[in-house]
This record gives structure tokens, sequence and C-alpha cells, in this order.
């Protein structure tokens, strides 16, 4: 048997099941093998690392140099070295060989736990049974694994101990995914295997070839029967029974399965690409600094090399006519003795310097007890040390919505059964509660009680001052009227029903079961009939898993969302008990809506008082993305066939029987989902069909054929179901409420202020989207909305030209075309102050001018390169007008326009899946998109699927220019994607398992700790290695420079000033105090930097690290070297006795001093550990020259040179003279620096040391400042007449928002207080996000005590 | 176990630290201090410098040249040779005499590795690769490399160039002044660095006929030559010749210079191509355009005369003031409120 090719492609294998004569005549040994280095692979460990690492550009510098050295040393004749090769080769060779350890210590690590798998026993037949190792194993053995053992190699579950041959499997360490999932046999073979390990098994299994595929599997399976005669069948074969290599059994004694895939053809092996390794920005910085220094290396160089080969000077005691003449021209020979005289100016240490303090600040994260997650144990994880600094450069953010903003907590609010009786009386204020709770959750940081006066019957999005872009949209106010009358939140059904309104999952044992009991039996009215009707088709149509864990009954499934329908229904007395492979089990009654007590049956079984409901499942039409529904086809014992169907409003909507389905009915089911959305809720549409005996006995024969189809499986499947789910009626409409993760709307709205542009890619539609936007503060009252898409049906009017209907690439180029348009003339309405304010032009005639180019740009052509120039042309009159406001403010940073774009934007854009889809089609509305994308700080993208969300990442890193960093945050599998495409990838570590965090550059706990990594840790980290950078540059360019200048005094002849290890020793003598201001330096406080996200400007825009601070640095590096060489010859030149070795220690303890008090220039923060270290370098130095100057046998040249040089008191007042030169000279610098143009940060900077009465008052002007100016530059926000009333009060805050947004800071500014212990500070901010989360929690449930009681009361009682 | 990080000032990065702000008055305050406190020590630098005498006699390349002096081949010096010094006041013991040399590269790559330290330190039998250093005057002859016996001790190009003018000074009265040659050189070097070996003076011109024997205090333990072998690090320097212990009375002196190696005629000729005729020349400099100073000098706390030391300071100190002014004057015109964040909003207004 062996793998035939078949046209196509798509050739299956055939394997004999357990047959020894065919063993290993299909796929390949079940041996993995991870190991990077192999001789068989032409990857030799040694040779290998070691020329791998040459990919660095650095390391290719530093071996020419070497080379060249070694060269020069053993051919004189060729050039001379000026230094001993060794410190520059030794020190390469050291870091290579360090390196390829290093590489070679991980491998054998690797090697270790391949053979610990590969040498696991199992149990298996092939066909003799017995144990053997995981990597013995072939296709078609068959292998017999116990509970909790976990797969050796992917194969098909053919029988187990369990009934009806299932399985369990934990797939945890496959997608990291905790729930069991259910595996199950074909049917029939577990019948006649039965539950038997030791059953004969005979026939074939065949099965596609090997893909990565994890969630599909084909195959069939024929299995001769014991008894002669009748013909084999052939059994289809699917992902359901497949149990892949790497999970775990559980729950099941044994469970006997077939190998199917082995190896390195595992579905796992085939998933385990590496990821792609991000390049690092140490490596872009040597890179760039390589590119950026060659320039002065090169000139120095040539300079040096021209002068030497065509200056003459008169040298007759070198006796050079007797000398060998190099056999080079004499300016190349020259040119490479410079070129190795000034290498140091690029040092092999600066690489070295970089990776350690990437490691401390690496460590540092991870040890931040303030980004530690108590409820998980889970401290913050830096994983890619080298992207420490990138997080303080952050220009884009990319958000998950689910789980990433939002808690993925599922709770089932509300369910509309449509009724009108049975809503009139319930009590109103339950649904304005619940708005007033929506509107208190978007403002959370309001003091209680201001959001809630006026929340009578308004939502949110009122008060979002929808804009003119977005045109005709629904009525909000008559919405929520609507919810409030119509719909029935689920606690209020039970109160309806006299139990006391209590959360689903919290409700009281008694009142739930006095309220699911009055449910019961309670009259039919056809409303009561219905909401029973819905919970029991939440308790039968789902695919989710009762399980026993410690004797209670919890469920498992793969959506929360379905786990929290499940639980909701058994809430009101319809409580799944237990699910086999085609029955499911639901104990209805009373009695089971209260959660099982102690004394009580099983958990598995029945409480006393109801009834055991035993319905079997005939087919299950799976959930999928397309479909966005599922349903089951199920008959009841009584032999009613039903088919329960649930799935999304735009797709359930249409399949609902249009006779049943009336106009009001649609009318008022869209209400719901609208008022529902409004909310941040997601909706599902629950319906059923009943069929009759004939309906289902075909429907199910075509189930049946399409489940076993070889070509197309799902795409029949889907026709199949589309067959069947039609005609529906409408059962109710649910909403579930996806909690807000603690700490969201501070986050984000901390986020925005730093002028992160954050895009949130969710899944979810638009409406919700939007909502949970405005709920956590990506949105505000003080934006416009652009919206793009589609019009939907509950939306309530789209974007500004679109079509109601199919979405049209042209229509969407209209869309994008007058939002373009509208967003010009916002534009220039605002241009002529601002014309007047730039240029001093102005005048009268900019308003006829703007009037003529806004005519002009409305009538722009249609056609896409039209729509572009129409941008472009927008985006210069912005960019103009902001670069002047911005210019001022950030005092001529050369990165001030960028800044302004961000901080000018008050626009947010809404765009939807199929909007999205189609432009990331169309190379023209790519741009289109990207143009208007930037310009708004905040962009909502619905429906995005996970490959489109890495897409949109794509599209901004490539299409903005230049480049922006990135950075992705989400936690699920599907953001793996996004996250690998970012330059920073953030994976939560949250419910959905491990795979967002294993390919993540750091793992945080908490959205809201993103705060912390990037204002805090990640400002921090950029501003300490742009410390470290420059100092660098600076420090070796002087060096580099004093011997340049050097050799106008020594006749150009390449002589080093240094003794050859003074030379190299250079940054090793200054190693130590850097690393420390690399890793500890702050230039603000923690508290101060957390309080004013504005500050983050620095990093975003690269203030600090950019070309115009290297070539400051470079010119102070030219005053100062050249300072120092001239006033060492004016002093030197009189002084007697003193050789060149003596000049030379002189002018490098001036280096070293200069270098010292620059660290104390640079550093902001000057800590103990920090003091010591430099105190302790200023005594090694000393000590150094004392030793070094003793060591004749290493040095004679430099034997007695320090002591002598010591001796002198003329060295000492030289040294200080030049010291104080050097700090006289930065120093006035820097003052007249503060003091004429200040930064933004200098400012804070000094507040931050408790200047500027840094009173709260103060503090209010300063916002008010910033505020304002944030007003004046966004130039669209809302029209004057919805501008924020200002305070008459002088110095209180200009906004509304600012009362609410400085206590919040107020109160984090005292979280972080240095002063306050740790663990009391951590202890405030747990329970101040607690105070916050309870505050939005708290709706129905007026006492919100309980859980975390006294916490909640002291919290307040701090505040 | 929780896996909470610990509580620690450095883990939290909560390390107590100062945090520098340049304030005005802390700015300003330090200035006048550096002012106030430069200009006092460049003042006494600068009257230490200046109560040094100093005397610097005319290059006595051109006044010792006899004939031919613009001809490098035919120049004849007078040699010996007598120069006037005349010290204008009373020089205080101990002074010192120095030779100064102008536009000679000692510097020079080639030039500053040309020795062999071993060699120098006494080492014998040293393999000729190892005096590669030395080239081109590591061998006698261009044959027989091989054979250390040809070798030159002391090898390389700052030993063959060695110095060797000779001086005396005689007083007004013409009395010999006494010189006192011990001590010129690092006691460093004069213990370690440099000490004759049976090698010593091998094929090297400037030392046949002198006792180079170990300990013999000359050849290689000579300190001129010590002071020599230490090369300069600038074209003009200075090295010291002889310490004189006795005070010396204003008047005018006569500094007679000899070349007393060369004179002797034998050998080859330390600096071999420069003329063929060394009986009738000083040390030469004008082949490459050089001059050479005798200097006489008497010595301070700070060393020798250099004024320069105490004008830096004095220079850096009043800047300090100057500026500490201006930032005063600012200020008080002007301030500029600290950590006032509504300078930024002014900043942006006034316009």
């Amino acid at each position: 048997m062996s793998a035939g090719a078949a046209p196509g492609g798509a050739a299956w294998r055939t394997a004999s099941i357990c047959a020894a004569e065919h063993r290993g005549s299909v796929g390949v040994k079940n041996a993995v093998s991870t190991v990077k280095y192999k001789i068989s692979a032409g990857r030799p460990w040694f040779p290998y690392a070691i020329v791998e690492q040459f990919r660095r550009i650095a390391n290719i510098y530093y071996l020419v140099v070497s080379a060249l050295m070694l060269v020069g040393e053993q051919a004189p004749q060729l050039w001379v070295t000026p230094y001993e090769s060794w410190s520059t080769a030794g020190v390469l060779v050291f870091v290579l060989v360090l390196t390829a350890l290093k590489e070679g210590v991980e491998d054998l690590r690797r090697l270790r736990s391949d053979r610990a798998e590969n040498g696991t026993l199992v149990l298996a037949r092939t066909p003799a049974k017995g144990e053997v190792r995981w990597e013995d194993l072939r296709v078609g053995d068959l292998v017999i694994v116990r509970d909790r053992q976990a797969l050796p190699a992917d194969a098909v579950l053919l029988t187990s101990s369990a009934p009806n041959g299932v399985a369990y499997v934990d797939t945890a360490n496959i997608d990291g995914e905790t729930n069991l999932k259910l595996r199950e046999p074909p049917a029939e073979v577990a019948h006649a295997l039965g539950a038997n390990e030791d059953a004969r098994v005979v026939g074939t299994v065949s099965f596609e070839p090997p893909s990565r595929h994890i969630h599909t599997f084909n195959g069939a399976i024929r299995l001769d029967p014991s008894g002669a005669g009748s013909a084999p069948s052939e059994l289809p074969l699917s992902a359901s029974s497949l149990l892949l290599r790497g999970s775990v059994l559980r729950n099941v004694d044994f469970a006997l399965a077939v190998v199917v895939y082995t190896g390195s053809e595992s579905k796992v092996a085939m998933n385990s690409q590496e990821t792609p390794s991000k390049m690092s920005l140490v490596e872009r910085t040597i890179n760039a600094s390589l590119g950026a220094i060659m320039v002065p290396y090169l000139a120095f160089t040539t300079v040096s090399a021209a002068i030497a080969s065509t200056a003459t000077y008169e040298t007759p005691y070198l006796l050079s006519g007797s000398e060998t003449a190099s056999v080079l021209p004499p300016f190349v020979s020259l040119w490479v003795t410079f070129f190795i005289l000034y290498c140091f100016l690029i040092p092999i240490s600066l690489y070295v310097t970089i990776e350690l303090v990437n490691l401390l600040q690496a460590y540092l994260i991870a040890q931040d007890a303030l980004m530690y997650d108590k409820a998980s144990d889970t401290p913050a994880v830096a994983r890619s040390s080298n992207l420490c600094q990138e997080l303080g450069q952050i220009q884009y953010v990319f958000s998950d919505k689910t789980g990433t903003l939002t808690a993925n907590e599922m709770v089932l609010r509300y369910m509309s059964v449509g009724s009108q009786d049975l809503i009139a009386s319930l009590p109103p204020p339950a649904g304005a509660r619940a708005g007033a709770r929506a509107h208190a959750d978007g403002g959370g940081d309001e003091p209680a009680g201001a959001g809630t006066s006026d929340a009578g019957g308004t939502v949110d999005l009122e008060r979002a001052n929808l804009p003119a872009a977005r045109v005709g949209g629904a009525a909000d106010g008559e919405a929520t009227d609507v919810l409030r009358s119509a719909s029935v939140p689920l606690e209020n059904l039970l109160r309806l029903a006299g139990g006391r309104p209590g959360g689903v999952t919290t409700s009281p044992r008694d009142a739930a079961v006095g309220a699911a009991s009055r449910l019961n039996l309670s009259s039919d009215s056809a409303e009561t009939v219905r909401a029973r009707t819905a919970a029991e088709l939440l308790a039968i149509c789902h695919t989710v898993l009762p399980q026993i864990v410690g004797g209670r009954l919890v469920y498992q499934g793969e959506s929360p969302d379905e786990v929290a329908l499940v639980e909701a229904a058994a809430s009101v007395g319809y409580r799944l008990l237990r699910r086999d492979a085609d029955e499911v089990v639901v104990a209805v009654g009373a009695a089971a809506a209260a959660p099982p007590a102690a004394d009580g049956p099983p958990p598995g079984g029945c409480p006393a008082g109801c009834d055991e409901l035993h319905v079997r499942v005939l087919a299950v039409n799976q959930f999928n993305s397309t479909r966005k529904r599922m349903s089951c086809l199920v008959r009841y014992p009584d032999g009613t066939l039903v088919l329960y169907a649930k799935g999304a409003d735009t797709t359930m909507l249409p399949l609902l029987d249009s006779r049943a389905f009336g106009a009001a009915e649609s009318t008022r089911a869209n209400d719901h989902l609208s008022a529902y959305a409004r909310e941040g809720l997601r909706t599902l549409v629950l319906a059923k069909r009943t069929l009759t005996a004939q309906q289902a006995t075909e429907w199910l024969a075509r189930f049946r054929a399409a489940a076993v189809a070889r070509v197309d499986r799902d795409g029949q499947l889907a026709d199949a179901a589309a067959a069947v789910e039609s005609g529906l009626a409408l059962v109710a409409l649910t909403a579930i409420e996806d909690k807000l993760q603690a700490g969201v709307p501070h986050t984000l709205e901390h986020l925005r202020r730093a002028g992160l542009k954050v895009w949130v890619l969710t899944g979810d539609k638009v409406e919700t989207a939007v909502n949970i936007g405005f709920a956590c503060k990506l949105l505000t009252t003080e934006m416009t909305l652009l919206h793009i898409g589609a019009a939907d049906a509950d939306g309530g009017g789209g974007g500004g030209g679109g079509a109601r209907g199919a979405l049209t690439t042209e229509g969407l180029r209209e869309q994008l075309r007058t939002l373009t348009a509208h967003y010009a003339a916002q534009i220039l309405a605002q241009l002529p102050h601002l014309a007047d304010g730039a240029d001093g032009g102005g005048g009268a005639g900019d308003a006829s001018a703007a009037e003529r180019l806004a005519e002009r740009l409305t009538a722009a052509p249609r056609h896409v390169s039209g729509l572009r120039a129409v941008f472009q042309r927008v985006q210069g009159l912005h960019h103009a007008a902001s670069r002047t406001i911005a210019s001022r403010l950030f005092l001529g940073s050369p990165a001030s326009s960028r800044a302004a774009e961000v901080e000018a934007s008050a626009l947010a854009l809404v765009i939807d899946g199929a909007a999205l889809a189609l432009c990331l089609d169309d190379e023209g509305l790519k741009e289109a998109l990207l143009q208007l994308g930037r310009v708004c700080a905040s962009v909502l993208a619905c429906r995005v699927s996970p490959k489109q969300k890495a897409q949109v990442v794509e599209l901004v890193r490539t299409g903005v220019k230049p480049e922006p960093l990135t950075l992705s945050i989400g936690d699920g599998a599907n953001d793996v994607g996004m996250i690998q495409a970012a330059h920073v990838g953030v994976g939560i570590s949250g419910k959905e398992g491990m795979q967002a965090v294993n390919n993540s550059d750091f793992a945080i706990a908490q959205f809201r700790f993103l705060e912390r990594l990037l204002l805090l840790h990640g400002r921090w980290n950029y501003g300490r290695m742009s410390k470290v950078v420059l100092y660098y540059y600076y420090k070796n360019f002087v060096l580099t420079l004093t011997l340049f200048v050097f050799n106008f005094q020594a006749a150009f002849s390449g002589t080093s000033l240094f003794e050859s290890l003074m030379a190299s020793g250079y940054n090793v003598l200054l190693f130590l105090p850097i690393v420390f201001v690399g890793a500890l330096d702050q230039d603000i406080s923690a508290q101060m930097a957390l309080r004013q996200p504005e500050l983050y400007v620095t990093g975003r825009t690269n203030m600090h690290l950019n070309t115009i601070k290297v070539g400051a640095t470079m010119l102070e590096g030219v005053l100062t070297g050249g300072v120092i060489v001239a006033v060492a010859a004016a002093t030197r030149r009189s002084s007697a006795n003193d050789g060149l070795y003596s000049l030379g220690c002189t002018v490098y303890t001036w280096l070293f001093l200069i270098m010292q008090w620059k660290l104390v220039a640079e550093a902001s923060c000057w800590s103990r550990p920090l003091n010591a270290i430099w105190w302790a370098h200023n005594m090694i130095y000393v000590a150094f020259l004392i030793a070094y100057s003793a060591m004749y046998s290493v040095s004679p040249d430099f034997y007695g040179v320090g002591t002598n040089t010591l001796d002198e008191p003329e060295f000492w007042l030289a040294c200080a003279v030049v010291l104080g030169a050097s700090m006289l000279l930065d120093t006035s610098l820097e003052y007249a620096r503060l003091q004429l143009r200040p930064t933004i940060v200098d400012i804070y900077a000094e507040i931050d040391s408790g200047y500027g009465e840094a009173s709260l008052e103060h503090e209010m002007r300063a916002r008010g400042a910033l505020g304002r100016l944030r007003e004046a530059l966004g130039i669209f926000s809302a029209p004057s007449a919805l501008k924020k009333p200002k305070a008459d009060a002088p110095g209180a805050a200009p906004a509304g928002a600012g009362v609410g947004r400085s206590g919040a800071e107020r109160s984090s500014y005292d979280f972080t207080a240095p002063e306050m212990p740790l663990s009391k500070r951590a202890e405030l901010m747990d329970k101040a996000l607690q105070r916050r989360g309870s505050r939005a929690n708290d709706r129905a449930a007026p006492s919100p005590a309980g859980a975390h009681g006294g916490g909640g009361g002291d919290a307040r009682r701090c505040a | 176990m929780s896996r909470r990080p610990p509580n620690t000032p450095f883990r939290q990065q909560t390390l107590k630290a100062w945090r520098p702000i340049l304030t005005p008055a802390w700015v300003i305050a330090t200035f006048t201090a550096v002012g106030c406190v430069f200009i006092p020590i460049g003042t006494v630098c600068l009257i230490a410098s200046q109560s040094v005498v100093e005397v610097v006699s005319k290059p006595y390349d051109e006044t010792c040249c006899e004939r031919f002096c613009d001809n490098d081949e035919r120049r004849i010096d007078k040699n010996p040779c007598t120069i006037k010094m005349t010290v204008p006041e009373r020089m205080v013991a101990p002074v010192h005499l120095y030779y100064s040399l102008e536009n000679y590269y000692q510097n020079h790559r080639r030039y500053v590795k040309s020795r062999s330290d071993r060699q120098l330190r006494g080492e014998t039998g040293l393999k000729p690769s190892l005096l590669s250093d030395c080239a081109p005057r590591a061998f006698a002859n261009a044959k027989g490399r091989d054979e250390v016996a040809n070798a030159i001790n002391p090898c390389g190009l700052i030993a063959w160039s060695v110095f060797n003018d000779t001086f005396s000074l005689a007083d007004p009265d013409g009395r010999q002044v006494a010189m006192v040659k011990k001590g010129i050189a690092w006691d460093t070097d004069v213990s370690t660095k440099f000490r004759n070996s049976e090698e010593t003076g091998t094929n090297f011109p400037p030392f046949a006929g002198k006792d180079c024997s170990p300990g013999s205090g000359q050849c290689a333990e000579d300190e001129d030559f010590i002071v020599w072998m230490r090369t300069a690090g600038l074209p003009t320097f200075r090295k010291l010749y002889r310490r004189i212990d006795i005070d010396l009375e204003p008047g005018e002196y006569a500094l007679t210079i000899q070349n007393g190696d060369v004179l002797s005629g034998r050998g080859e000729r330390p600096i071999n191509r420069w003329t063929d005729a060394p009986q009738r020349l000083l040390y030469p400099v004008h082949p490459f355009g050089g001059h050479k100073y005798a200097v006489l000098t008497t010595t301070s706390w700070i060393g020798g005369r250099n004024d320069f030391l105490g004008y830096a300071y004095i220079i850096v100190g009043a800047t300090s003031l100057l500026l500490a002014l201006a930032f005063f004057v600012k200020h008080k015109i002007s301030p500029r409120k600290l950590g006032d964040t509504s300078y930024l909003l002014s900043a942006f207004s006034s316009r």
C-alpha cells in the first residue's frame, strides 16, 4: 500500500491497519527533531553557528578590521597596523565563540527533549501488543492510550472505554485551549469493536496527505468484517475522530486509535514553523549607526591618507630610503593604516553593551510588581529583550477586542421573546439603570453620580455627537425606550415569576427555584411558552460539554458565549446534565435551576423534583465564520423532530419564515437588536423549525452523504445545512454582555492622550464595536466618527454615500470621496485664521480662496488617482496648519510635524469587514483608506478575520512613510498573525490559551498593564537606550577625533596617541556606568509619566535618537576633541621628559573624566548604585593607571608612565581646568536651552522635582493649556456649539471630562508615589480597579459588597 | 507560591535618586562659585609660572653654522661652538638645562616603534625575528641576517639617531658650572628598562669605545641615552640635559656645544645619510628644517614656565562669572518660572 498520485494533487494515502507485512510503507518514522544544527542537514554546529553570526553587518565589519590588522602585522610591506591585532580579533573571537556556545547549549537542550519525547513508551499493537518507543511507531499501528497520557502521533479514534467509544482530549499543548474536546469514532466502528482494547481490527484506513490544518481531516476507514462474506463498507472519518499528537486523553480509561500521521507529518509538527524572528532594534540601531558613522569614519580615513601620502615631511632620521617600500600605492597602504587606526569609532563593545542593557531592561519589566496580576498569579514577561526600547516609540496600537479589551466573561443579559403583554408589566427602571450603567462605564472615572442623573432615556451614543458624516442615524432615545419597554433582562424574567432579582450566575438558590418553578408552571401564555422554548433551545442546541470536575458540574465549550447561554438556561430550570455522542440529557424543572446542593444527587444526575429530558441529536450543523450560525436537528422522546438554530442576526433574520415573521415583528426585532448592540452587547437570534418525519429522513440522507464526501466536504455540508435552515420561526433574541477588562477605559484614554493611534480590530459587528469603543473611551464625544462600509440594516444609515445593500468598490470609492470632501471642508473652514497665524499673510482673501478650493475638492474626480490627489492636497494643508501650531509647542523638534499629525486628529474611523476586504484588494482604495486612517486618532475595524488583522498591520507598516512602529495586542490564536506582523507583539495571558503569548514579544496578564508597559517602561527604556547609543557615539567619536587631530602633529604617520591596551580598554574602563544608566535611568518619574501620557511624545516622535541629535553629538565631539588636543599641546609643550605615552595618558585621562562628567550630565536620575559604580570606576581608573604602569612585561611602552604622570601637579591642574571647561560648556548650553526653548518633558521634569507649585491648581492649569491646545489642534472637533462650556473659575478644568480625569490621575499618582510601600500601592490600585469594575458591574444588583466587601469601602474612603 | 515579583527598590525601580534640575539659582550660584575658585587658582598658577626664570638660547643650529649653511652637503659647523646665554636675574637652584628640538617627529609611527625593549633591557641572544621592528637598523649587514652577532644593539631608529651634542656651561667669570647628570631620566627607566648586556654596543658606533658592561652607567644605562629613548609626543619638544644645583647669578654665561661622538670618527657615522662630513657637524637638524635650542630654567611647584595653565583657569573662571551674570540678568528681566506649563501655552499663543 502506498500513496498513489491522483490527478488534482489530493492523493489520499491508504495504509493497512495493524498489518505486519505492510508496516512502514506509508509515512515517516515517528521521531521528531527540533534540533537546529545537524551534520546530516549540512549544518554542523560549530562552523554553522559561527558563520550564522556574520549575518550581522557589525560582525562582518569587525572581521574585516581584524583581518586587516593581522595581515598588516604579518606583511608590513602591505600596510602597517597601529594597534596589536588581538585588541579587536581577540574580542571578536570571544564574542563569536561565546554566542556559538550559547547556541550549542540551547540546541543540546532541544536534542535532549527530543530524545526524551521520542523515547517515551506507549502501549501499541504493531501488530504484536507491547510497549514501544514513540519513534518506532508507524502509520497503521494501533496505539492504546491511557487516561492522562499524551498521544504519540496523529491517530484516528476507533473505540474507547466510554460508551460509543468517545474520548475527551485536552489540547492545551496544541492550541492552548484548556477545555476538553469530545472526539467520536465512527459509530459503526466503535460498535463493532466494543470497549475492548484487544479487539480484532483488520482493514485499511485512507486519509488525505499531511497538512497543517488542525481542524480539518478527511479520511475513510474500511474494516474487514470478522465474518467472511459481507462486503466491507467504507466509513467516513473527519476531524472529530482525529486525536492529535501532543493532546492528552482525559476521562476515559483507554482509547484505541490507529496512527495516521507520524513524526514530521503530524499536524502539530507541520504547524511548528519557527516564528519569524523580528529584526531587533539593536541590530537596526547598529546597522543604522554603521551607516551613519561610516561617513565621518571614511572621511577621517581618506583625509588622513590623502594628507599623509601627499604632504612632504622631512624625516631623514627615518632612513626611509632603506626601508622596504610598500608594494601598494602609498595612498592605499596609508588608507588601510588609518582605517585600522580609527576602528574604535565603531566599538565592538557597543553591541555587547546594548545586549546587556536590553537584558536588564527586560528583567526589570518582568520584575514590575505593578504589572503582576494577582488573580492569575502572572507577572509580565519580556520574551524579546531586544524590543524593550521599542515600547517607547510605538505610534500605532492594534488591539483585539474580545479577551483583550473585554474580559471574555460572557453573561446572558437580556432575552427578548417579543412579547408586549409580558413586558408591559416589567418595572421600567431596570432598563434605565442598565443604560445608566453603560454610561457610567463609559465615563468610568467620573465621580459616582455624575453620570446617572440624566441617564433616564439616553444611551451613550446620544452624547457621542454623531457627526454629519453619519447622516440619518436611528433615533437613539427612541431605541432605548424600546429596549426598556420591550426586552426582558433575564433577571426580570425571574422577578416576574416572583423570584428576587439576582444575576444569572449568582442567583440565590431558593430564589432561582421559585423563579423557575413559576416560569414553568405559569399559564401557557404565548410569551411564556416562547421563553420556555428559548431556554430549551439553549440547553440543547450547542456544542458545550458538561463535565464533572471535583464533584461539580461544569460546562466547557469552545465558545464562551455558548457556555454562558447554557448556564443561563440552567439557571432558569433547564440544566444540561450529560451529553453523549448523540444524546443530550437535560434536567427540567424548578429544582434544576438551583445549583446542585451538596447533599443532592451526583452532579451528573437529575435533582429531585425535576424530569430528565432525553433528546436525541440527529445532526449538528457546525458553526463557522462564514455561516455565522449553528443548528441541531433533534428528536424528542415523543418523536417530534425539531431543528433548533441560533446565529448572528445578519444571517438568521433572512432565514425566518416570512409569513410568521411579519413586518411588525421584524421592526421590533431590529429595534431590539439595535438597542442591545448600543449597549455593547452581543446579539444572537434563536429560531426553530419543526420537521415532519419525511422531511427529516430526506434531509438526513443528504446530510450524511455530505458528511462522507471526499471532495469539498465543508462546502457540501454547508449546502446541506442551508437546505434545512430556512423557514424558521423566531424564538427569541438574546444579548450577551462581554464585560470590559479592568482599567480598560483609563488605559485607552491614556494611550490616546499619549498620541498613540489605536486601531481596534474585532470580529464583532459595527454597532457592538462602536459601543464598546465608547464604553472603553476609545471613542469620545469630541470625535467625529467617519463610517465606511455597507449600510447595516440595524445600523441606521451607514457612511456618506453608501448605498443600502451590497457594497461595491465603486460605492466605497464614493464613500471615501465624500468623506474626503467633508474632511477638506472642515480644514478649509479652519484655515483662514490658521493661515494668518502661520504665515502672517492671511487676510480677507483667504476665505474666498478656501471656498474655491473646497469647490474644487468636492468636484474632485471619481477615479482613484484623483482621490489620492485630493487626499494629498488636503493632508498637505492639514500638515501645514498643524505644523505651525505644533512646532510652537514642541519647540522645533524635528519630528514636530509628526507629533502634530497625531495631536491634530479628532477623527475616528469605523470600517466594516466587507469594506475592509474590498479596500485591501484594491491598491487605490488601500491607499485612500490608509490616508484617512492615518489622520484618525482611533480606527475601529469590525467583522475582521484573523488574516485581515495581519493585513491591516501590514498595510500600516508598509503604507505609512516613514514606517511607524506598530504594536499588536491580543489574547487569542486569531491574533497571532497580527502579533507577528507588528514590530512589537504583546500577548495577553488570558482565557483563550497560550497561542498569543507564545508568539508575542511581551506577555502581560491584563490589558491595563499596557499603559505601564508603554508609557513607563517603554518611555524609560527608549530614553535609556538613546542615552547609551548617543553616549557611545560621543565617546568614541571624541576618541577618534583626538587621534585624527593628533596626527596633524605626528606627520600623519598613523601613530596612535594611546598605548594599545589603553586604546582598546577605553570602552571597558567606561563600561559599567553607562550600562547602569541604560538600565536604571528615569528621564521622568513613574508617577509623572503615567499622569501625563502626553510626555510619550519623546519616543513616539523619536526626539532623542534622530539624525539631528546624532549630528549635534558629533559636533560636540568635534569641539571637545579639538579643544582637548589644543590644550594638550599648549600645556605639554614646555614640560620636560614627557614622552608620547605620557601625553597619551594625559589626554586619555581627560577623555575619561569628560566622559564620566558627560554621564553625570546625561543621567536624569542619579541613584545610589549608579553613584557607587561611578565612583568605583574613577577609583578603578586611577588604580589601573598605577598598576598598569608597573607591569613591564605587559607593556614596556607604558612602564612608569602612569605613576610619573600622576606625580605632576600640573597634570592634576590641567585635568581640573579641562573638566571645568567641559562642564561649563555643557551646562551653559543646556541651561540656555532650558531657559529659551524648554520642551514639554523639561517642564514636567521640573514639576516632577517639586518646582512650579506642583499643586493641583497648577496641574489643572497645565491640563488646561494642553487641553486648549488639543482643541486648537483638533481642528475638526465639535463645532463650537457643542464645545463644553468653559469653567468660570480660574484654574478649573476647561473640559467637563477633565474633572473626572484628574481625579483618577491623582489617585494613580498616589498609587505610584515612591514613598508608599509597594504592597500598599499594589493593594490600593487593585482596590481602585475593583471599585471601578464593581461600579461598572453593579447594575441590577444593588449590593456590590460580598465579593470585595471591606476592600471596596476602604477604597472609597481613600478616594 | 506566588510569582509576585519581590518588592525591592531596585526591582521596582523606586531607588532613591537625585534628579538634578538646572534651576536658575543653582546654575547662577555654581557658575559664580566656579568663577570665584578658578580665577584665584589661575592667578596663583600664573604667578608661579612667571616666577620661573627661563633663558632660551637663539637657535644654535644657526648660530653654530660656520660655512655653507644652506648646503646640506657641504655645511660646516663650529665644533665646538660657544653661545651666550644671558641670565637676567638670579636663578634659584635647581636650575635645569634642556635642549629643545623643533620640527622633529619623534612621534612618527615608524620611529616610535623602531626599538627593541628586550634588547635595551639587556636580554641577549634575541632571535633576529624579534628585532624586526628595528628595521632598517636591525642588522649591520644586509647579509647574515640570522646571526645574532650581526644584530645592532641597541637597534632601531631611535637609538641610531641618538642626540649627541654635549653642553658645558661657564659662568660670567669663565668658571665651569657644575652640572649633575644623575636623575635626569625617570627612575623607573633607569632601574628597569635599560640595562647593559654583553651585547650592548655591538655594531652601534655611538657606543664604540665606551664601557658597555652591565652596571657601568654608560651606553644603554647612560641617562642621556635613556632620556632620548623616551620619544616625545609632539614634534617640538624639550629634553632634560643636566641639573644645576647651585643658584645662577645674573650675567652672561657661555654655553659650549660639542659633538663628541662624531669627533671620535670611529666606524659608521651615527646618522649616516645626512652628511659625508660628520666631523664638521653638530647634531644635524637642518636636513629637515628643524632647530635646536638650549634652555636654562628654574622650576616652581607647577613645573617649568607655563603660563597657559594660569590663563586657562582665568579664562574659564571669567567666562563662568560672565555667564552667571548673563543668566542672572536674563532671570531678572524675563524669568521662566520653573515647572510652569502655561509657558507652553504662552509660547503657542504669543503669535
